[in-house]
């Protein structure tokens, strides 16, 4: 490390450990002029998303517009602004928080229920450059509402380098399956209530995985002895990700979850999010991961599902 | 003064709250701040800290707030939760996020993990001299008076009502469904019973409450009030097996839920129970009726009442503190005696 570099980070940390008056005053004003140099320099990303109306699968809409984002964007750390609705009620506040969190470089993020309040704060977050350049300064909005089938595709095939899930939900997902599936196959489902047929359908086909289910349970439904249901397990959005992302295939819904498992680079199968006779039936990216936008057949369907869970996870003789 | 009493608790409970102050862009803001490099990450200090910021806010004549959240990655926590890592800390503030939902006035939340541009929007809000609590001063020393109930007390005394919390913005209408499939026509008693023993982070294990005299009460008032449902609220690994059991009663975290979930529906309960702690934090800022048991003697001289006192100084009858350790029989007979005067019964 250069010795001006070396300099600045011990001013900051003695600085910032001696937290009394007049210090910490030096210590904001310190800060304060690093931040409008940085914003100076143009060494800052922000992104503006306004949710508008009702936006039912918000956390997953902020997945693939991070996403979206943050390819090409250098490693560079970032600031978000939301735009919410004031009258919203769909009760997914937490989840985007949390879904935000994941994101490591994320510098600071900001929830608006107010426009003025938001072009009050923009400022102080976009480079000079942008900030003088109304174009450029547009261009930092984008309207969060349903994703597109290309939206949906891009992230298919994106790298997703950006999502760190904390150390806790990762061990404990880890343990989780070493100690329910041991050696086994560990395979998780989040199939939505209208599908319940295929995961019954998979899971009577391979007895000799183990299925790990996390989506809200049908009623007066039973269930096979190589599948358990996590659902009332209590467990957080992060901790859910975290099973996704650990278990050797995600058979299940393109939303949070679904995006979480595509970032692991295992085995990823996604049913649904697309619109009929728009897309094809099926669209797969590299080897592992295939993406049926509106299920077909049942039958047909249940194969095709069988059929690739046994070429990535020959049964175990 | 029970009129007023009255009145705000109704308008809790309509639902309406915290949209009336966000529906306009315009309006007089406060800046809040919660520094977590000196303020805790527990439940209670952050339902306390938004209650003091809403009487601030209501004292300076401002119709908003704008909270800022302030955390320091690579020292997240203060020196008093040494627990708090750089590599835990995501997941502990994400537990707690909810806590500064509540709100009415809440007009923007942001959560800074970057020192320099926190300190810009500080200056600037200094620049513009608008009124932020704690104030610059305040902060710049990091003093914070997140615990006490002093000002809180000086507000009613003053203008005879608060303004209360509500549930976590964007939560209320999702509690009232809840109600409406899974509570209909019952009368809803949201639970909370301190095991910090069974936590992820133990602390202060004299203040847990003893497991098998709640669960005897629950059995007991079960079976003399069948139109009774309790609501077991806390993290999933603090309640008891047992509780699976008990018919009256319902455990939102097991039904896939969280703690911004179970704000919204002690909010919408009709009487909390529990032991001096976050939820019961809760419960006395939003204006609930409660039997809050186990309180600490020390906690008298924050909250500015005697130890023994039966209310707050902004408590109605119907908002109970009990100083000792509970029993079934203490459990029961309150409960018996809130909810007669709840459902408009004579007390028996």
């Amino acid at each position: 490390m250069p010795q001006r570099q070396r300099l600045r980070k011990f001013i900051y940390r003695t600085l910032s450990r001696l937290g009394f008056f007049p210090f910490t005053f030096l210590f904001v004003v310190l800060n304060a002029a690093r931040k409008m140099i940085l914003l100076r320099q143009g060494h800052v990303l922000v992104r503006v998303g306004v949710v508008a109306g009702e936006a039912m699968n918000l956390p997953r809409c902020m997945m693939l517009w991070l996403d979206r984002v943050l390819t090409g964007n250098g490693g560079h750390p970032f600031d978000v602004c939301l735009r919410l609705p004031p009258l919203a009620a769909d009760a997914n506040l937490h989840d985007v928080f949390a879904v935000l969190l994941t994101h490591p470089r994320l510098r600071s993020l900001g929830l608006y229920w107010d426009s003025s309040s938001l072009a009050d704060d923009l400022p102080l977050l976009q480079a000079k450059h942008v900030r003088n350049d109304p174009a450029a300064s547009t261009a930092s909005y984008e309207e969060l509402g349903s994703p597109s089938i290309k939206q949906f595709v891009a992230y298919l095939e994106a790298d997703h380098g950006g999502i760190v899930l904390p150390v806790a939900a990762k061990r404990d997902a880890q343990t989780l399956l070493k100690r329910q599936a041991g050696g086994g196959y560990a395979v998780c489902l989040n199939v939505p209530l209208e599908l319940r047929w295929l995961a019954d359908a998979v899971v009577s086909a391979r007895t000799d995985v183990r299925f790990f289910d996390l989506a809200p349970p049908a009623s007066s439904h039973l269930r096979a002895a190589n599948c358990q249901s996590l659902y009332g397990h209590g467990l957080t959005l992060q901790e859910r990700m975290a099973l996704a992302q650990a278990a050797d295939a995600y058979v299940g819904s393109f939303d949070e979850l679904g995006c979480a498992a595509l970032s692991s680079g295992r085995l990823v199968i996604l049913l649904g999010g697309g619109t009929a006779g728009t897309q094809p039936d099926r669209i797969s990216s590299g080897d592992t991961t295939v993406w049926f936008p509106v299920p077909a057949e049942p039958t047909t369907l249940a194969t095709a599902v069988v059929q690739i869970l046994s070429r990535k996870l020959a049964p175990v003789k | 003064m029970n009129d007023v009493r009255l009145r705000d608790n109704s308008q809790a409970m309509s639902g309406t709250q915290g949209r009336s102050g966000t529906s306009s862009d315009a309006g007089k803001p406060m800046i809040g701040i919660y520094d977590f490099s000196y303020g805790p990450y527990a439940l209670g200090d952050a339902l306390t800290w938004t209650m003091n910021l809403n009487i601030v806010a209501a004292t300076a004549g401002c119709n908003a707030i704008d909270q800022y959240l302030v955390i320091t990655p690579w020292k997240p926590g203060s020196r008093y939760q040494p627990f708090v890592t750089p590599h835990n800390y995501v997941s502990i503030i994400d537990s707690l996020f909810p806590a500064f939902l509540c709100s009415p006035m809440l007009r923007s939340l942001k959560l800074f993990r970057h020192s320099p541009t926190f300190n810009l929007f500080l200056l600037r809000d200094v620049a513009r001299r608008r009124p932020m609590w704690p104030s610059f001063f305040g902060h710049l020393n990091r003093r914070l008076d997140f615990i006490s109930h002093r000002r809180i007390n000086a507000y009613y005394k003053q203008h005879g009502q608060l303004p209360w919390l509500v549930s976590p913005r964007g939560y209320g209408d999702w509690a009232d469904e809840f109600r409406r499939n899974h509570c209909a026509g019952r009368f809803v008693v949201a639970v909370n019973i301190r095991q910090s023993s069974l936590s992820l982070t133990p602390a202060n294990l004299f203040r847990d409450s003893p497991l098998p005299e709640w669960r005897a009460f629950i059995r007991r008032a079960g079976a003399r009030h069948p139109d009774v449902l309790f609501l077991i609220l806390g993290g999933y690994t603090e309640w008891d097996r047992e509780m699976f059991r008990l018919p009256n009663v319902l455990i939102p975290r097991v039904m896939g839920f969280g703690l911004a979930h179970e704000l919204a529906l002690l909010q919408r309960a009709d009487l909390f129970m529990g032991s001096s702690s976050g939820f019961a934090a809760m419960a006395t800022f939003c204006n609930k009726p409660y039997l809050i048991s186990n309180v600490q003697h020390l906690f008298a001289e924050y909250v500015d009442v005697p130890v023994g006192a039966r209310h707050y100084p902004f408590g109605t009858e119907n908002q109970i503190l009990y100083w000792e350790v509970e029993t079934q029989d203490v459990l029961l007979e309150h409960f018996e005696e809130l909810y007669d005067r709840v459902r408009g019964k004579p007390a028996s």
